[in-house]
């Protein structure tokens, strides 16, 4: 039900044009990020290449410099601010190499910064045109890091990549058109050499899409759209449509269908395959469009080389509650099986086998669910409650129609911020919200001056006492083995490391270390703002280093109901914070 | 909200004076009234080469003129629902920046939306616009147009009234023949080409479209169309809460407008016949 329409011509005084501020210039031009680097980066310490701290997006740091014994001394070794005048949410990943951390900001700005000091080693602000209007707030999820390039994209739905030293643009390119409601958020992947991006914008009139570029020239690759009936290109010769026409869509409505591939995605290397989230279809009243509508809601497995899919697993057929399907896939091995994990905002996490996507396992994450009773476990599909919202065009009087309750909220058991799991307590670990929403008919709405069938909805919380669940997920049992509760919704990314911790981020500005085990709090620190970014841990000089943005924002204040109380009071603000132990 | 809003109006009428200059006051005194209206959006605001044109365009103009300062256009996009429009445009303005108009033109002049959005107010209803159904013009407009969209082609605007009405209309039987576009004026040039049998949008958007040509289409009334709840909605002018002069002086000049024939003109001129708002004040 968001139809995530915006465009209004409005001149965002603030931003600068699109200009590199550089500050100083790096003096040695050391080896850039290979493919290697990139496939390794779970394993190499002294850096952080890519979104998810390794393609398969564990999350996980080999690290244990820093422990459950010590961390209690965790102190800030320095802090950056992102400035301008523009705030909001900071809900980047930062990356670490050669001695420099390249971090994305709110409104398409990144920073590199010198990793020693905290001194800005150059600045780029994208020149975002007058007639912008994102759904979701300014956020930037992060960059992606290849050979002397930082790549990252934009608001405006542009790919920018700049030269690693002087923040200069090497290359640039259109992902498609913001005036037809386009944009970009996620941090970009590179896979053998290529450049893999979504698309954001939940509007109606979109479709999804999985690019794949030249990550040295921009030079488009591949091109996979997520909707059914829709053609794919491997270098520029059409490569088969998506799925079957008309097969689970009436009509036309395929060619708007939704699906869009707003948060990124991750690889795993044993099997060749990419794992990609898609978004709700559209229009947003599913009566309008019986059938599964794929490939909308799913996780796709898609071949990097040459962007065909190899299999998919549809979360919520027929959508009736904006349950995206966004929410990342980790690959992960139990009991010498490949295995994939997604938690997803329809409240259940599943476990797929990673080779065929069969399903393995589907189990709650949070404590209600109403949609769905379960999923079967043979047929791979919800057996659904009668949960979904009236028909709007059966309401005899044109009044609001009747209220249903539903959890998950259409903010999902959890959104898009990154759960991480660590091989050593063989352990999800899943930023979770408890609420709910009422959903009615609105027949007395209107849009563009024009009559219109809409979708109320409130969102409610679920308990009195916490909406943010900090939850340890045992894959093989399906039980919650530890809980952090906490009273704001959490909206950011979470860390594990092999010194025992798991570190994550609160709205009321703290980042928080846990110990892994046992879920108990052992550290933590006040960063002025909401932490809604994604840490990150390296070693630099023998020391271990964590990281992560702070600045509260994203779709969690966009939202009123009853969850703004907890809400309201926060502070905006941008900065990166950079954590270390005291010399002994 | 609602009572208050009519004892304010009433002491603005009883000439209690207020203390503080009002916004009108401010608008005289800068000598430029901000206007918002949709973009993209025939025939009441687009543009046709590097100028700015339409229905709602010239409306402003004309209050513009009354009031006695220079009307400032803002094309803005749509937002989810009207009620973001009133937000990003009126009262509290985009948090992107750009600030806020005066006036938005062509917010529906509804008791309900007005009681729901307690931060503007909605004045002068200035038309009444109508849902049709517009078939080529050897159809029989008295046959059931239901069941004719069950065998044939009809177009409609993505994400409209007309759009989800069709989608489930006769048991969901219509659904395959829908056929999206993103304006009315694409669906009316698709039907005056044969490439449809009709097309169901608001009235205004398809005489604007089909101009002289409107005499080889038949418009079909809906008033019979099971399960459409509503077929007709008045439209007016949204101003923030509180600028009661501001309001009371486009409403006065909306019905001079109206009185002096003024109105049926501009539409006319578009190719658009005028039908009177049900009311012009709530």
């Amino acid at each position: 039900m968001l139809i995530y329409s915006n465009r209004l011509h409005v001149r965002p005084a603030a931003l600068i044009a699109g200009v590199s501020l550089l500050c100083s210039v790096g003096t040695a031009h050391a080896a850039g990020v290979t493919d290697q680097d990139i496939i390794n980066d779970a394993q190499t310490t002294a850096d952080v290449v890519g979104w998810g701290i390794g393609p398969r997006g564990q999350r996980y740091s080999p690290l244990k410099t820093l422990n459950t014994e010590n961390v209690a001394k965790l102190v800030p070794a320095w802090t950056f601010s992102f400035g301008g005048e523009k705030q909001r949410g900071q809900e980047a990943q930062p990356l670490v190499h050669d001695g420099k951390i390249f971090v994305t900001a709110s409104y398409s700005r990144i920073f590199a910064i010198d990793a020693k000091t905290g001194e800005e080693l150059w600045q780029y602000d994208h020149r975002l045109p007058d007639g912008i209007l994102p759904c979701c707030d300014v956020v930037n999820r992060g960059a992606a890091l290849y050979d002397n390039l930082v790549i990252f994209g934009t608001l405006d739905a542009q790919l920018v990549a700049l030269d690693r030293d002087s923040g200069k643009v090497v290359w640039k390119e259109k992902l498609d058109d913001y005036k037809a409601g386009y944009s970009f958020t996620s941090a970009p992947l590179i896979v053998k050499g290529k450049v893999i991006t979504g698309v954001s914008g939940g509007e109606f009139g979109i479709v999804g899409r999985v690019d794949a570029r030249d990550a040295k020239t921009g030079e488009l690759i591949w091109t996979r759209p997520t909707v059914e009936g829709h053609m794919g290109y491997l270098n520029g010769k059409e490569s088969g449509i998506t799925g079957e026409l008309n097969a689970t869509w009436p009509g036309d409505l395929w060619k708007t269908g939704g699906a869009a591939t707003w948060a990124g995605g991750n690889y795993d290397p044993d099997t060749n395959l990419i794992f990609w989230g898609t978004g709700n279809p559209a229009p947003w009243n599913a009566h309008t469009r019986p059938g599964d509508n794929l490939y909308s809601t799913s996780t796709l497995a898609i071949d990097p080389d040459t962007g065909k899919i190899v299999w998919h697993y549809q979360f919520t057929p027929n959508d009736g509650w904006d349950y995206d399907g966004v929410n990342e896939t980790i690959a992960f091995d139990m009991d010498g099986k490949k295995l994939a994990a997604h938690a997803d905002r329809n409240g259940f996490f599943y476990i797929l086998d990673r080779s065929n996507g069969k399903l393995v396992n589907a189990f709650p994450f949070v404590k209600q669910i109403d949609w769905a009773k379960g999923i079967d476990l043979e047929t791979g599909r919800p057996i659904e409650a009668s949960a979904r919202a009236g028909d709007p065009s059966k309401s005899e009087d044109g009044k609001k129609g009747e209220v249903v309750f539903v959890a998950p909220s259409f903010l999902g058991g959890k959104n898009w911020m990154p759960m991480a799991y660590s091989p050593d307590t063989n352990l999800f670990y899943v930023p979770a919200n408890e609420w709910g929403m009422d959903l009615w008919n609105e027949p007395i709405t209107y849009k563009k001056g024009a009559a219109y069938l809409g979708a109320g909805f409130t969102i409610k919380p679920l308990f009195e006492d916490y909406i943010g669940a900090l939850r340890a997920v045992d894959p093989k049992s399906g039980q919650i083995v530890w809980e952090y509760k906490n009273d704001a919704p959490l909206w950011g990314g979470v860390l594990a490391t092999a010194g025992g911790l798991v570190f994550t981020g609160t709205p009321e500005g703290y980042l928080k270390a846990f110990d892994a085990k046992t879920g108990k709090e052992l550290w933590k620190f006040q960063t002025g703002s909401g932490v809604v970014g994604c840490p990150v841990t390296w070693e630099m000089d023998g020391e271990q280093f964590v990281a992560v943005p702070s600045g509260w924002g994203g779709a969690v204040p966009l939202w009123g109901g009853d969850v703004a109380k907890k809400v309201k009071y926060l502070n905006q603000g941008g900065s990166l914070w950079v954590f270390k132990l005291p010399k002994a | 909200m609602f009572k208050s809003a009519i004892l304010t109006l009433v002491c603005v009428a009883a000439g209690f004076a207020h203390a503080a200059s009002s916004r009108l006051d401010d608008i005289r005194e800068v000598g430029e009234i901000t206007v918002a209206v949709y973009e993209n959006f025939p025939p009441f605001s687009f543009r046709e080469g590097n100028q700015l044109r339409g229905i709602d365009v010239e409306i402003a103009e004309e209050f513009a003129a009354k009031i006695g300062v220079k009307p400032i256009i803002r094309v803005v996009g749509a937002d989810e629902s009207v009620e973001d429009d009133l937000r990003n445009n009126i009262w509290k303005g985009h948090y992107l920046g750009g600030g806020v108009a005066d006036v938005m033109v062509h917010v529906p002049f509804d008791r309900e939306l007005q009681l729901r959005n307690d931060r503007v107010r909605l004045v002068g209803a200035y038309y009444r616009e109508q849902i049709v159904i517009a078939l080529s013009a050897e159809h029989n407009p008295a046959g059931d147009v239901l069941e004719l969209f069950t065998r044939e082609k009809v177009g409609v605007e993505l994400d409209t009234l007309a759009d989800f009405y069709l989608l489930t209309a006769n048991a969901g039987r219509i659904r395959h023949n829908v056929v999206h576009f993103t304006r009315v004026a694409d669906a009316v040039t698709a039907l005056l080409a044969g490439r449809l049998t009709g097309v169901m949008a608001p009235r205004s958007e398809i005489e604007g479209a089909a101009g002289k040509r409107i005499d080889e289409l038949v418009l079909v009334e809906p008033g019979r169309l099971p399960g459409l709840m509503r077929t007709g909605w008045d439209l007016g002018l949204a101003v923030k809460q509180g600028h009661d002069a501001l309001a009371e002086a486009v409403q006065s000049a909306l019905g001079e407008l109206h009185s002096s024939g003024r109105l049926a003109e501009i539409f006319a001129a578009y190719g658009v016949t005028y039908q009177p708002a049900s009311q012009m004040r709530f």
